[in-house]
């Protein structure tokens, strides 16, 4: 509860250094609306109603002020609420976010368990430089080659795999049963989410590796070997559950990296998401839209640490909050 | 500590070669170690060696010519000549020392180089690195064409192959050309980034743990928020902002951005190197803060530091790459690998060469900072160090 409270004043930091940096930044988002034939006082006009005319300090308490009452400002450009238009892609980004999410810590802790179980066999030797290299990816490259692959090449050759390159459902989606919308839906996440939880997936099977490797030299490992356990139990019972905690950090490192990620993979996979719109925003100097989208990025980032606070504690009931 | 002394490995017959193997040194840098399974220190001479006697060989013409022409031209020949007295002063000083004094050193930092020498694969990402550099360093002597030279139309989209080895792109420039130029690019911004935040990092995090209070929980909110604050949004908006994206304005935003992750783990270090004894005893000769802080302190936990600045130019090179891939790099006409990979994604469809080969570019050289940043955590630190 401290913490959730502490939280706060955070947040509220995150959002200052927001307001300031896009509003004390060069340029000028009038002059989108600007044409040759535009008489000085229609400028003028213009940024009255966008609100521009006010000195800077006004503009932030308006703010500050229209946020606590859950108003995130009308976007400059495309005349709607901030808060209606990422009520819509909000949820596209959270689909592609937590699929890539889940598969990653799933096939990233699977991956670094049989890592350590097996130091340095081949499968541990090969696997790592695998993963390394997928860790050392920029995933719009990663991104990139899945559509080569899989989007271009298979459908020349006409394999039996073959994946949309682009958008996020059929064309003619409205007109499926159900079962094949569900069908579809999964079909188009598939390689935007791959793209994505390879990456992470590398570095959270190092992160397992490690503090695996770690936690089964310690005593009281060999002491349930000593009981008759069989191995799964010791290792998934056990040992799992101590080695896990250092990768519980990972969750709330990884949200900011994964706001990078959908932005890359939102732009390839033409994705229609927060990603995008911020990118988008902040070139058309929106500042409403770059304004709103980051806060609820930052937010993300700031639950998302407390969520694994939280899961600390479950995981380990050593660590307490008061 | 047991294997403190005299390493089996390292004390290897080397003097079995005698005058003998001095010699062999003079004409062939590294073979001599190369055949005891010195490998690291024969491999890296003999490659850097055979390297750029071979530039130098092919190239001799644009080589005599670097030394009028443009400042990078100079360096390049520059580089050639001092890369092959290098690789040669290198090679015939190790063989001419004495087997015994080669493993004299038992403070922290040789027992770390022998530990780092013993990992193979760190010491082949150390290899690659070196040889990233020489090259990014030789570019114009060794690309076979200007990369912002338009070849004939003709030539436009062409497969890999002939005489174009990597391809063209969609203006008919050299597609390998401009990855040997974009090398430069990727290292420079990866180095001087990593830098900046190094220091910021440093120097932040010694002396928010060192001072304590609310010195320390300024600083601790701080850095709080800017890893909170999604970096890439603030990358963008800066980039965005700045309508001519300079070199230097891309490696200053990366690394004011890059230091929070630095500060956090040189302020651990620090809250348990203050408590030790020496600290006590400069505290106790009345140094001043500053010199403590400075000339005690910070040289004590400069090994995550140096494992973080590996890890970080990786981690630059990457996020570099996808500012230019947005278009927020460096303008067009400069061939970044980002940017390169950007340009070639128009082209998928007939030419996947323009985008697949400068992304191996940054897969490699990332990876091989990666391996040598691991190989040098496992080096560095005694706890892993069993």
């Amino acid at each position: 509860m401290r913490r959730l409270l502490g939280a706060v004043p955070l947040v509220l930091g995150i959002a200052t250094i927001i307001f300031f940096l896009v509003n004390l930044a060069p340029g000028d988002p009038v002059l989108r609306f600007v044409n040759p034939n535009m008489s000085p006082e229609t400028q003028e006009q213009i940024r009255v109603n966008l609100g521009l005319d006010q000195p800077i300090p006004v503009r932030y308490v308006r703010w500050l002020g229209a946020l606590a009452r859950g108003d995130l400002g009308y976007s400059f450009n495309l005349n709607r609420p901030v808060l209606d238009i990422i009520k819509e892609l909000l949820p596209n980004t959270l689909l592609l976010s937590f699929t890539a999410i889940g598969v990653a810590f799933f096939l990233g802790i699977s991956l670094g368990i049989v890592q350590a179980v097996r130091q340095y066999s081949w499968l541990d030797s090969i696997s790592s430089i695998v993963s390394l290299f997928f860790y050392s990816m920029p995933s719009f490259w990663l991104a990139l080659m899945m559509v080569l692959v899989f989007g271009l090449f298979a459908y020349q050759g006409d394999w039996p795999i073959q994946f949309p390159p682009s958008d996020i459902q059929h064309v003619n989606y409205a007109f499926f049963s159900p079962g094949e919308k569900v069908l579809d839906r999964l079909w188009h996440l598939t390689l935007p989410a791959t793209s994505l939880a390879l990456v992470l997936a590398a570095g959270i099977a190092r992160y397992t590796r490690t503090s695996m490797l770690e936690v089964i030299r310690q005593d009281f490992v060999r002491t349930a070997r000593a009981k008759g356990l069989s191995e799964p139990v010791v290792i998934l019972k056990h040992a799992l559950r101590n080695g896990l905690i250092p990768v519980i950090t990972l969750l709330g490192l990884y949200l900011p990296f994964l706001f990078s990620g959908t932005v890359f993979i939102e732009s390839v996979f033409a994705w229609p998401g927060m990603g995008k719109l911020v990118v988008d925003a902040i070139l058309q100097r929106d500042y409403p839209v770059v304004m709103g989208g980051t806060l609820i990025f930052a937010m993300m980032v700031v639950v998302g640490n407390l969520v694994a606070d939280v899961l600390y504690a479950v995981v380990d009931p050593r660590i307490r909050y008061d | 500590m047991t294997d403190v002394g005299i390493d089996a490995s390292d004390s290897g017959p080397l003097h079995a070669f005698g005058r003998g193997g001095v010699a062999l040194s003079a004409v062939l840098p590294g073979l001599p170690q190369l055949m005891v399974g010195r490998w690291g220190v024969g491999g890296t001479s003999l490659i850097v060696w055979f390297g750029l006697l071979s530039v130098l060989l092919t190239r001799w013409a644009r080589f005599a010519a670097g030394w009028g022409g443009p400042l990078d031209h100079k360096i390049a020949s520059l580089t050639v000549v001092a890369g092959l007295l290098g690789a040669w002063g290198w090679s015939w000083f190790d063989m001419s020392r004495p087997a015994e004094s080669r493993s004299i050193g038992v403070g922290q930092w040789s027992l770390a180089v022998r530990a780092f020498r013993k990992n193979r694969i760190a010491v082949v990402g150390l290899m690659v690195i070196v040889g990233d550099y020489l090259i990014a360093l030789v570019t114009p002597l060794i690309a076979p064409r200007d990369p912002a030279t338009l070849a004939p139309l003709s030539s436009r989209l062409l497969a890999p192959g002939g005489e174009f080895p990597l391809g063209t792109d969609h203006l008919a420039r050299d597609v390998l050309s401009r990855i040997l130029y974009g090398a430069r690019i990727s290292l420079s911004i990866g180095f001087v980034a990593v830098g900046i935040s190094v220091t910021i990092g440093t120097v932040l995090g010694a002396v928010s743990g060192y001072l304590g209070g609310w010195v320390d929980a300024v600083v601790m909110r701080f850095v709080d928020m800017v890893i909170s604050f999604p970096r890439l949004v603030l990358l963008i908006i800066v980039a965005a902002l700045f309508s001519s994206n300079s070199i230097f304005l891309i490696m200053a935003v990366l690394g004011f951005t890059q230091w929070p992750g630095t500060t956090r783990i040189v302020r651990g270090e620090v809250l348990s190197v203050r408590e030790r004894e020496f600290i006590e005893a400069a505290r106790a000769l009345g140094f001043s803060r500053r010199r403590i802080i400075f000339r005690h302190v910070i040289p004590n936990v400069l090994a995550p530091v140096i494992i973080a600045a590996t890890l970080g130019v990786g981690n630059v090179i990457v996020l570099e790459a996808g500012l230019s891939f947005l278009g927020l790099g460096l303008q067009p006409p400069t061939p970044s690998w980002g940017s390169m990979v950007s340009e070639g994604r128009a082209f998928m469809i007939d030419a996947w060469w323009i985008a697949t080969f400068p992304g191996l570019a940054i897969v490699l050289t990332v990876v091989a900072f990666n391996l040598v940043g691991d190989g040098l955590r496992d080096a560095l630190d005694p706890r892993l160090r069993v």
